[in-house]
């Protein structure tokens, strides 16, 4: 995978400009890095349900109203956050900021876009202290927990389905996700059980065995 | 807060633990569970509360890390957590555009492989969370009706929230 070439003429976008970018262009005025900061606030204060369930929402702001990117190249990028070690959405955030902006850009795009999640979630901890949460509303602090157990357990079992194999690599895939969960209830540390996880699933999994039509890392997000 | 763990500590965990986001998995939850929750620096309650939080506010979910870090060392401690998740997220973004060509065949490789160890992590974390609440036979049901609901309907996880915030809710009313 690649940023796509060049734009074909008359369809440039403003701003496509990074160091080492391949495609920029001269005549474009850079974005601001305050329009930059702007963008993805609005875009982390207004949408809900992760990456992909704001596509489009994340679409209308930076290809048609910003126009700093094509569709395409949103797309690419759309992808390629699933292939960063980060969470996708703030992980997009930096690919945008540093396509638009280099270095500051990344950091301000990443900023603003998990600033009105951080500040809400922090005034709600300030607010609703552990006592009141231990106390009196101790049902609704065990209900809300049941819920995200449930939440957890049905996340893992969507994570089963985003690698798109078949056959024996997704059989030796589904042990290897048993034998992590039951090495790490066992006492092994997770990052170690996780490692070596990787490390063998590297070596028994092949990219031949791509599931055939599938686009890889087409998630909805939600774990992100 | 159990102010058991150092400003030091808050940070490399979590700027570690975003190395296993990688495949948008939320690896991240694992690792704290692992590291603060089990060992007991965070209560499985808390810890499920600022995930419940994180789905109820609008952006990113990473947004939780804020609470996390929260509780384990005040206001220095969630900025902390918030500093440690951008930097390997700007780091990765800008090595990702440089060497993208270059690395795609190793992280399609390992990517292969993500989906289900970073399965097996959530589980993990699943019952360790799980665990610490003893749970009786009828909200065990209601933790497999929700995981039917959001791994095979594709239950969006703000409705999951809030309904158990309603039951919870309803729950207190009638005690």
């Amino acid at each position: 995978m690649a940023f796509p070439a060049s734009p074909p003429p008359g369809s440039e976008p403003k701003v496509l400009e990074r160091p080492g970018a391949t495609d920029p262009n001269p005549r474009a005025t850079p974005a601001s890095l305050l329009s930059l900061a702007m963008s993805f606030f609005r875009l982390g204060s207004t949408t809900f349900g992760g990456v992909w369930a704001a596509a489009n929402v994340i679409e209308a702001e930076l290809v048609h109203r910003r126009k700093w990117l094509k569709a395409e190249d949103l797309q690419v990028m759309l992808l390629t956050a699933n292939l960063i070690p980060a969470p996708k959405f703030i992980g997009l955030g930096g690919l945008v900021g540093y396509r638009v902006r280099g270095w500051p850009g990344s950091i301000i795009a990443v900023l603003s876009l998990i600033a009105p999640g951080t500040i809400l979630v922090l005034l709600a901890v300030l607010l609703i202290p552990p006592e009141l949460l231990a106390g009196p509303l101790a049902p609704l602090r065990r209900a809300v927990g049941i819920a995200v157990v449930g939440l957890l357990f049905g996340n893992a079992y969507h994570q089963l389905k985003v690698p798109k194999v078949a056959g024996r690599p997704r059989a030796i895939g589904m042990c290897l996700a048993a034998l992590v969960t039951a090495a790490t209830l066992a006492g092994l540390p997770l990052i170690v059980a996780a490692v070596l996880g990787f490390a063998a699933g590297a070596v028994l999994i092949r990219e031949g065995e791509l599931k055939p039509g599938k686009v890889d890392g087409a998630t909805d997000g939600r774990a992100s | 807060m159990t102010g058991s763990v150092s400003l030091v500590q808050v940070f490399v965990v979590i700027l570690l633990s975003s190395l296993f986001s990688l495949g948008g998995g939320n690896g991240t939850t694992a690792v704290i569970q692992s590291q603060w929750v089990q060992p007991g620096h965070l209560d499985p309650g808390l810890f499920a509360w600022v995930i419940a939080l994180s789905h109820l506010t609008p952006g990113p979910k990473a947004g939780f890390l804020s609470g996390v870090g929260y509780y384990l060392h005040g206001l220095p401690g969630a900025m902390a957590a918030v500093v440690a998740i951008i930097i390997p997220t700007c780091i990765s973004a800008a090595g990702a555009t440089y060497l993208l060509g270059r690395l795609q065949p190793i992280i399609l490789r390992i990517r292969l492989t993500a989906g289900f160890i970073i399965a097996g992590m959530i589980a993990a974390a699943a019952w360790g969370t799980a665990a610490p609440m003893k749970l009786n036979v009828f909200e065990l049901l209601a933790v497999a009706g929700v995981a039917v609901l959001v791994g095979w309907r594709n239950l969006d996880p703000l409705f999951v929230i809030l309904g158990g915030a309603a039951v919870g809710l309803l729950w207190w009313f009638l005690l």
